[in-house]
């Protein structure tokens, strides 16, 4: 079986292709919105997708070598992103399923994130800490759903990392060479600053109060540095509390992190060590596919596929706002 | 697992207390046998016995992957307000364990032991009737602890213990608790409770969610009750991707 899957949610327009065999990915082609200035503007990311979107699917299926009547299926991220995003990436699918009379699977981007990250890190049931610049949620698959035990109230871990990066002027871009510029900022700061807020509600975290008081340190005068270290330190430390807290209440083994904010070193490391504490295994998704891509809809597309799932093109709406913790996982 | 246990823990467990009697001298070990019981988010939960009491000794051990000021800033305040915020519910008749020994230096509380099950464990042996009359427990004892200013910050299955005995609920776990004002900081307790049925005990949500409601309605009233549920609603929004949230030119089901 092989299925062709879209991914268009937020700044990456990605196109994978992927088959049941031994190694899964046929062809993985992606580009990524890079805005001049400032964070990603819907409009201007959708209409780069707009351009590029044809050509990176042709790509993709010219270097997979694969002939588009060769496909079983057509897998598309219909949510959660950003609208206009996601109506280029439904548009180019809806009208390669019905042109070529392949069916369409609407896959859910979390999830895809997910199902990608347990095909990769051969992991089996484990607690996933879902970061990413839009997202922030401890999941744990339980009785058919993948529940949602702990997530931001506000803003998500890799929004604070960016947005606070951008304020202060450390980028973008804000990964460079694998790692997130406040981190590498933090590496030189030297004490903790006492008064920044450090938010855990039950399994609940938020992070917007800690980046209007990180904001104001900074415009105060204090070091940099150290209040890159501080900020970092609250808010990865809170994700580890409730990811640590969601490990003993499912009394599960294993801990996956998914997501753009997984490609972290220093995240890596503190969830080793947590992880040896309760004896749990760690598996970290390669960063190439932690972040949004193609394959991983694919995957999940082919997952969902075997199960039957299949839309109507007619009824593929893009839903922004479709939460992980609403879809039937009927393929495991 | 072998733990190295705090220097705090470790004289105390050396301490005797001699009972001069008549014509008899009884010893009585401080600490008797701390043995692991389990190991949570951020304690070493122990048990042995304190002064000959059947206790639980809460350790809050270190960080190793926080930088070590921070962490025993947030250890030692935690291990505070846990104790502090303890005495108060059981003022107001909230059944939880009873502290007997806080030492904040070495973030040790040491509390009575409370002999039972989680619900989170029960909940599916239990008959509905039971289920329900804990639920309501629950309730009247999280709108006891709100009116008087304290929110418990944890409010899951796992930290609510029936005993074997009375069959009475216990809170335990003031772990996250709190010292607060606002109406909101008291609606996340029933929002976690919420959704931790939500997400453990999916099955019974109907039962234990009413019976809940119910029981803090009878302490808080009817109208405040309300409020506190339309604050958890609005809470609840908050979180990703919520379609109540939607915009109306968004996306409708079809």
């Amino acid at each position: 079986m092989i299925v062709l899957g879209i991914e268009s949610t937020a700044h990456t327009f990605g196109v994978g292709i992927v088959g049941d065999s031994e190694n899964i990915i046929i062809a993985d082609e992606r580009e990524q919105y890079v805005p001049r200035q400032g964070g990603i503007h819907p409009r201007e990311a959708s209409r780069f997708f707009a351009e590029r979107g044809p050509i990176i699917v042709g790509k993709a299926l010219t270097n997979a070598g694969i002939d588009i009547e060769n496909l079983d299926g057509i897998a598309i991220a219909l949510g959660p992103g950003l609208g206009p995003c996601l109506r280029i990436g439904a548009t180019i699918a809806r009208a390669l399923s019905i042109y070529f009379k392949k069916p369409l699977v609407p896959v859910n981007h979390a999830i895809a994130h997910i199902e990608i990250g347990l095909k990769l890190t051969n992991l089996l049931d484990p607690v996933i800490v879902y970061l990413s610049g839009g997202n922030t949620a401890i999941v744990a698959y339980i009785d058919k759903r993948y529940r949602i035990f702990g997530e931001t109230l506000d803003i998500a871990l890799g929004n604070l990392l960016d947005t606070f990066a951008r304020e202060v002027g450390l980028g973008p871009p804000y990964v460079v060479n694998g790692m997130h510029v406040v981190d590498r900022c933090a590496e030189k700061g030297r004490k903790m600053i006492k008064e920044l807020p450090y938010v855990v509600k039950g399994q609940d975290v938020a992070f917007s109060g800690l980046l209007t008081s990180a904001l104001r340190m900074y415009r105060s005068g204090i070091d940099l540095n150290d209040v890159c270290l501080t900020l970092r330190e609250i808010a990865y430390n809170s994700i580890l509390e409730v990811a640590a807290r969601c490990l003993m209440h499912t009394k599960k083994k294993e801990i996956m992190v998914v997501g753009g904010v997984a490609a972290s070193p220093i995240l890596r490391e503190k969830l080793e060590i947590l992880a040896k504490i309760y004896n749990a295994v760690v598996g970290i998704v390669p960063p190439k596919y932690a972040v949004d891509n193609g394959v991983m809809i694919a995957w999940t597309g082919l997952l969902e596929l075997k199960a039957g799932i299949i839309i109507d093109p007619e009824k593929a709406i893009v839903n922004q706002r479709w939460r992980l913790d609403e879809v039937d996982v009927t393929w495991k | 697992m072998e733990i190295e246990l705090p220097k705090g823990l470790r004289s105390l467990a050396k301490e005797k207390i001699y009972l001069y009697g008549i014509d008899s001298i009884k010893t009585i070990d401080i600490l008797d046998q701390p043995t692991l019981l389990s190991i949570g988010a951020e304690a070493y939960i122990l048990r042995g016995k304190f002064m000959g009491i059947d206790s639980i000794i809460k350790w809050r051990f270190p960080k190793p992957y926080i930088p070590p000021d921070l962490d025993r800033e947030f250890r030692r305040f935690r291990t505070e307000i846990e104790s502090k915020v303890m005495w108060k519910a059981l003022s107001v008749g909230v059944k939880a364990p009873i502290p007997l020994y806080i030492d904040v230096d070495d973030t040790i509380i040491v509390m009575t032991y409370i002999e039972g099950n989680t619900l989170r464990d029960i909940v599916d042996v239990i008959d509905s009737e039971k289920l329900c009359k804990i639920c309501q427990e629950i309730g009247i004892y999280t709108a006891k602890m709100h009116s008087i200013g304290i929110s418990h910050g944890d409010l899951t299955t796992s930290n609510i213990i029936v005993s074997l005995k009375e069959g009475y609920a216990y809170l335990i776990d003031f772990g996250l608790a709190s010292f607060c004002k606002r109406d909101e900081d008291y609606a996340i307790d029933i929002h976690i409770f919420f959704r931790a049925i939500e997400s453990a005990h999916i099955a019974h949500e109907k039962t234990m969610k009413s019976c809940f409601i119910n029981g803090y309605e009878l302490i808080s009233g009817n109208s405040k009750t309300v409020k506190m549920l339309k604050i958890v609603n609005d809470i609840r929004k908050r979180g990703r991707y919520v379609a109540e949230r939607k915009l109306r030119s968004e996306w409708r089901s079809v």
